[in-house]
């Protein structure tokens, strides 16, 4: 496997390649290059603060330039860093003890006044003169640990597992043998810098020479007009809406032809897009086809954090509905239920940082496999298909199963449903608790859409009661993980008088 | 309510496109909108009161839980 990390922050001192980014209102370009000279300074303050290679450092911030450099000097250091979602309440102190954090670099340092906490942006005001100053990168070892990643646990504390750095080498190797990143592309990072895959382009951008452009989610709309990016990473629930945005503006303009509609939605995109690049969560059909439709390339992959990225669309193998072909390096078999179970050559690591050791067992196997709990099967041609998830079997009382996914789906790609979650363990039949697309949607449209997706389904996958409810599912309110799947056993839990009223 | 927070709750009842919208509903609770459509929404409302969507940060769209929220936000915003 090609050394990529151990390079990286050589190729910054020369790399003639960008960073864009905004900070207090205003844009923000700078070389790969001029980077390297803030690494320094931050180096520099963390060195005189104590700070030693393989010192565990927390980051908690928005996307910025400042997190990019944070990271980055991470890596010059040899530390390992615990990236903290900054959209949620932390008990920081118990954040240091469970992750051994040696200190803190935030954006807000005023929030954690009783640790030791750096201002993400202290390097600005550092007056070292960075011709002059000298230090040698941390020279890591193929299983080396980088960082934390962490899992979205269905109802516990999210599990975490320590990056090595063969995976990442792999990771950024083989995605760039499919994509050919070049000088020409922009690649835009909106989703958080604390999803690890985020991180991977502004590495990309110096080891393969291109840009990269660093956001908060917040901008997301107004920076692909503005900033014209060539490749967009995010998650299918994105896509969707960009899809509704543009057939918002459509219906403002009566009698587009079709290359009109193109042109609309292009221009919406910023005009400039080679790819766009999806996964972590299933997409539907319907929008994969609109976006094939508009002539631009929507790629869907798979990956999990304790595998990393497995299987991609390209531009050379593209196969819409499908996760993609397996990348080098990625073993796949199946077991009895279909679930995926994945071996890597350059494995992410053989067990979490924080679970209980069934939990290990459950997920990393004796023979080197991870069980990744998704359902699917490759086709003929080798395209991976992912249909269900198995820890989400329902199994009724007359002991027959279905698999809840492929029926939830089904409803959801019609046009007024956004969320549909069945439920039915243990009972005879199935029942529905829906969420409509907007208050408008009456309970007499949700039946007529119920009634016709039935008609389409075997008899034991029917819905046959259901609950239309009002509120919505999001991150905040624990509904929904931070890739936007949802926390099934969290919904059953809260919604558990609704499901069961509707046996009654 | 002043004639700009006027002018700004009218904007977001005619982008939420719900009449009966009151300033201390919760934006995703009563009025689903998840975060993505909440950055649509600030899109729309930094274009139609001229304030630099670039100046916001995910925390203040995070800290938005009511419509009286986002009047405020904006409110601040235009006036400096």
């Amino acid at each position: 496997m090609k050394d990529q990390l151990n390079s990286l922050i050589a190729k910054m001192k020369s790399s003639t390649n960008s960073i864009e980014s905004y900070t207090d209102g205003k844009k923000l370009i700078r070389s790969f290059s001029d980077v390297y000279k803030d690494v320094c300074k931050l180096h520099d303050i963390l060195s005189n603060l104590g700070v030693q290679p393989r010192d565990h450092v927390g980051i908690i911030g928005s996307n910025s330039y400042e997190w990019v450099v944070a990271d980055f000097t991470c890596i010059a250091m040899g530390l390992i860093s615990v990236p903290l979602d900054p959209t949620v309440n932390h008990d920081m102190k118990e954040n240091f003890e469970e992750f051994s954090l040696k200190i803190l670099i935030s954006e807000y340092p005023e929030d954690y006044p009783n640790v030791n906490v750096l201002d993400i942006r202290a390097f600005h005001d550092s007056e070292l003169d960075c011709s002059t100053y000298q230090f040698t990168p941390y020279k890591y070892n193929p299983d080396d640990e980088l960082t934390f990643k962490f899992t979205s646990g269905s109802t516990q504390r999210p599990k975490s597992i320590l990056a090595k750095k063969k995976s990442v080498d792999a990771a950024l190797t083989y995605v760039q043998d499919i994509f050919h990143h070049n000088k020409d592309d922009k690649i835009m990072v909106f989703l958080p810098m604390q999803t690890y895959q985020q991180r991977y382009w502004p590495y990309s951008a110096i080891i393969f020479d291109h840009d990269v452009i660093v956001i908060p989610k917040s901008y997301v709309f107004n920076s692909i007009k503005v900033d014209r990016p060539t490749v967009i990473m995010g998650v299918p629930y994105f896509y969707e809406h960009l899809h509704k945005i543009y057939l918002e503006e459509e219906s403002n303009q009566p009698d587009l032809s079709s290359t009109q509609k193109r042109a609309l939605f292009h221009n919406l995109l910023g005009g400039n897009i080679r790819y766009l690049w999806t996964g972590s969560a299933p997409i539907g059909m319907e929008t994969l086809k609109f976006y094939q439709d508009m002539d631009i390339p929507l790629f869907q992959g798979y990956g999990m954090n304790e595998v990393c990225i497995v299987s991609k669309n390209n531009f050379e193998h593209n196969k819409v509905g499908s996760a993609g072909k397996l990348l080098p390096g990625k073993i796949i078999k199946f077991d009895e239920d279909n679930q995926i179970l994945i071996k890597s050559e350059y494995e992410v690591n053989t067990t979490y940082n924080n679970a209980l050791p069934e939990d290990n067992e459950k997920t990393f196997l004796k023979d080197g496999y991870v069980a990744t709990g998704d359902l699917g099967y490759i086709d003929d041609e080798g395209y991976l298909f992912i249909n269900g998830r198995s820890k989400e079997l329902i199994i009724f009382s007359n002991a027959q199963k279905c698999h809840p996914i492929p029926i939830e789906k089904t409803v959801e790609n019609t046009t007024k449903i956004k969320h549909c979650v069945v439920y039915g363990n243990d009972k005879s039949y199935l029942v529905a608790l829906i969420i409509p697309t907007s208050p408008e949607v009456t309970e007499n449209e949700v039946n007529d859409i119920l009634q016709s997706v039935n008609e389409k389904l075997l008899p034991k996958e029917r819905i046959y009661k259901f609950h239309i409810e009002r509120s919505s599912f999001s991150q905040e309110n624990g509904l929904l993980t931070s890739s936007n799947k949802i926390k099934r056993a969290k919904i059953y839990d809260v919604f558990k008088d609704k499901f069961e009223a509707l046996y009654s | 309510m002043t004639e700009i927070e006027n002018q700004i709750f009218d904007f977001i009842t005619h982008i939420i496109n719900k009449d009966d919208i009151k300033p201390e509903m919760l934006l995703k609770e009563d009025l689903g909108q998840d975060s993505i459509r909440m950055v649509t929404i600030i899109t729309k409302m930094s274009a139609k009161f001229k304030v630099n969507i670039f100046e916001f940060s995910d925390r203040d769209l995070a800290r938005l839980k009511t419509v009286n929220d986002l009047v405020e936000l904006f409110k601040n915003k235009i006036n400096g």
